[in-house]
């Protein structure tokens, strides 16, 4: 199995009306085979450009794509084409054939293929199969729910057994109990049969159940990259925190409502063992400070436990900084958001 | 029947034969003009389509070219093509009268209506489908024919549809060069001698011609929408 990614200094410039369009400016990034890597931003973050320069579908204005050390944009057009076959792509509108039957959408790429029509039937089949539309097999893409036709467009971008998914924000136009039976088949998908996966998204709940790595994207670039579960840790960049906040239905404002002015309000992260400290109570019995919770989550990301805790402590400057120094001795990170 | 329509259609009747020959005349042009029309104005409409600014094998200078002389043919009156290209139908058909002198202007003048009618129902066909060819490795070709003229099949019958019906149209001028025809047969035996009887029969006819290929260009458009 192969599928790796090296983005190497990618540039896309379009010429615009007046000024150039910088959608993206040198963005290097290395997808290793077998990965789901996500890719989010804003729109006009420049993800959807970044993801169609992969396949060629925009070409770089500079810069070098390599599919498993080929570099793509050397290659002569008869080459891209078979060169594109090892690279599925599913999209936000699914694109499917409205002409054409569920069987004749999947079958589509196959043509010219040198299969026969007993092996197109055949391959169409199983993967119907594996998306579990068997029985849509002659049904129209108007006949469908949008969760149905996703899954034919999985089914069609897999035809041709490719190395790499791409998926350009497959998810956006689904319901969340869609959304996530979308998800769980990618995830099945990437596990049983190791293709690497890229997914373009805005909605950071993607990542967090989907992604191993994430790299995030603001005005062309990446301003930060890592996996999935320190981006949810750690979030460095503005631009990441406020995706961060987002996986969780909270903005910042509604989590932390004003206070008054000897109370603070600190956000608490727990990593692994800490997670499971009754680091509250103690704290609460040690400094003899009360405590209320505000809001608080723990989650699994990417197979690791990450609890986040919103508190409001009745405590002025003086008092907290012990209750911060003890915290870091628990390796609870603690964060002061302000007060009143 | 036969009392009755003498009665409505005594001039009709008188020489039904010249009737049905104008009938035939008005089919054979619309026939075979119609015929080369679909051909070349699917042609051009393709050519607009691919080379028009993001599209698949975009050419500026062809586009723009194809554009302004597509413009030209449309913005001159049919009966003055006829006489416009009256050396190009003598050196093409051998002659510059008759059914065979008339088909060289209608294709001329029908031909890049057609063009346009095509440019539009394909770029009725969602791009994202365009897309998704191109990354499942289809190339131009493909792309023409398994996804611009398949998706928008429906579209091209109701262009096609519009077309050959202003076609019918053009027909009816092709008594100036002696093409006959239902136009010809109206004015020279109807109107001028004031036998109000063959213009209503030439309404008639051309109302149910018109009639069929509606209904044909319906019938298809339904049959290739799901």
């Amino acid at each position: 199995m192969s599928g790796s990614i090296v983005l190497d200094h990618i540039v896309k410039t379009f010429p615009g009306s007046s000024d150039p369009v910088h959608a993206v400016r040198d963005v290097s990034l290395t997808i290793p085979q077998g990965e789901i890597f996500g890719i989010v931003g804003f729109s006009g973050a420049g993800k959807s450009t970044l993801v169609r320069c992969i396949n060629l579908l925009e070409r770089p204005t500079s810069g070098h794509v390599f599919i498993d050390g080929t570099d793509l944009t050397t290659l002569s057009d008869r080459e891209l084409k078979r060169e594109r076959r090892k690279i599925g792509m599913i999209f936000q509108q699914f694109n499917l054939f409205a002409t054409r039957t569920v069987f004749e959408n999947v079958a589509f790429p196959l043509k010219h293929t040198g299969l026969s029509r007993g092996q197109i039937r055949e391959k169409v089949t199983s993967l119907l199969a594996y998306v579990e539309l068997e029985d849509k097999a002659s049904a129209y893409p108007s006949q469908l729910s949008g969760g149905q036709k996703q899954r034919v467009a999985i089914a069609r971008a897999l035809a041709t057994d490719p190395a790499i998914l791409l998926c350009d924000e497959a998810t956006s136009a689904l319901d969340p109990i869609t959304t996530s039976s979308i998800l769980r088949l990618l995830k099945k998908l990437n596990h049983e049969t190791g293709i690497t996966v890229v997914v373009i998204t805005h909605q950071m709940q993607v990542v967090k159940e989907l992604c191993h790595r994430v790299a995030v994207m603001e005005h062309g670039t990446v301003v930060e990259e890592g996996d999935v579960f320190d981006i949810f840790a750690r979030p460095g960049q503005a631009v990441t925190r406020s995706f961060v906040d987002s996986a969780g239905g909270e903005t910042a404002e509604s989590q932390f409502p004003a206070c008054a002015e000897n109370e603070k309000l600190l956000r608490l992260k727990f990593f692994g063992d800490s997670a499971r400290e009754a680091v509250i109570s103690q704290i609460s019995r040690r400094f003899q400070v009360d405590i209320v919770i505000l809001s608080g989550s723990i989650e699994t990301i990417d197979g690791r436990p990450l609890g986040q805790l919103n508190v409001k402590v009745a405590a002025d400057e003086k008092k907290l900084r012990p209750i911060l120094e003890y915290l870091r001795e628990l390796k609870v990170e603690a964060e002061v958001m302000g007060h009143a | 029947m036969h009392e009755w329509l003498n009665s409505w259609f005594p001039y009709v009747m008188k020489k039904p034969e010249q009737f049905l020959q104008s009938i035939q005349e008005t089919l054979i042009m619309t026939l075979w003009a119609g015929s080369l029309m679909f051909v070349f104005g699917l042609v051009l409409g393709i050519i607009l389509t691919i080379t028009r600014e993001k599209g698949i094998l975009e050419n500026r200078v062809v586009y723009q070219v194809l554009d302004k002389v597509i413009n030209l043919f449309r913005s001159i009156p049919f009966v003055i093509l006829i006489a416009v290209l009256m050396n190009l139908t003598k050196w093409v058909m051998g002659t510059r009268i008759g059914v065979k002198g008339v088909i060289v202007p209608l294709v001329f003048g029908s031909a890049p209506f057609f063009a346009r009618q095509v440019e539009s129902a394909l770029c009725g066909v969602d791009g994202g489908l365009v897309e998704a060819a191109k990354a499942m490795g289809v190339g131009p070709v493909g792309i023409i024919f398994r996804v611009y003229l398949r998706e928008g099949t429906a579209a091209l019958a109701r262009g096609t549809t519009i077309t050959v019906i202003s076609l019918i149209g053009l027909t009816a001028m092709s008594g100036y060069v002696g093409a006959g025809g239902l136009g010809d047969y109206a004015i020279t035996y109807g109107y001028n001698y004031n036998r109000m009887d063959i213009v209503w029969a030439s309404v008639i006819a051309i109302v149910i011609i018109v009639t069929v290929v509606q209904a044909i260009g319906a019938l298809i458009a339904r049959r290739s929408t799901h």
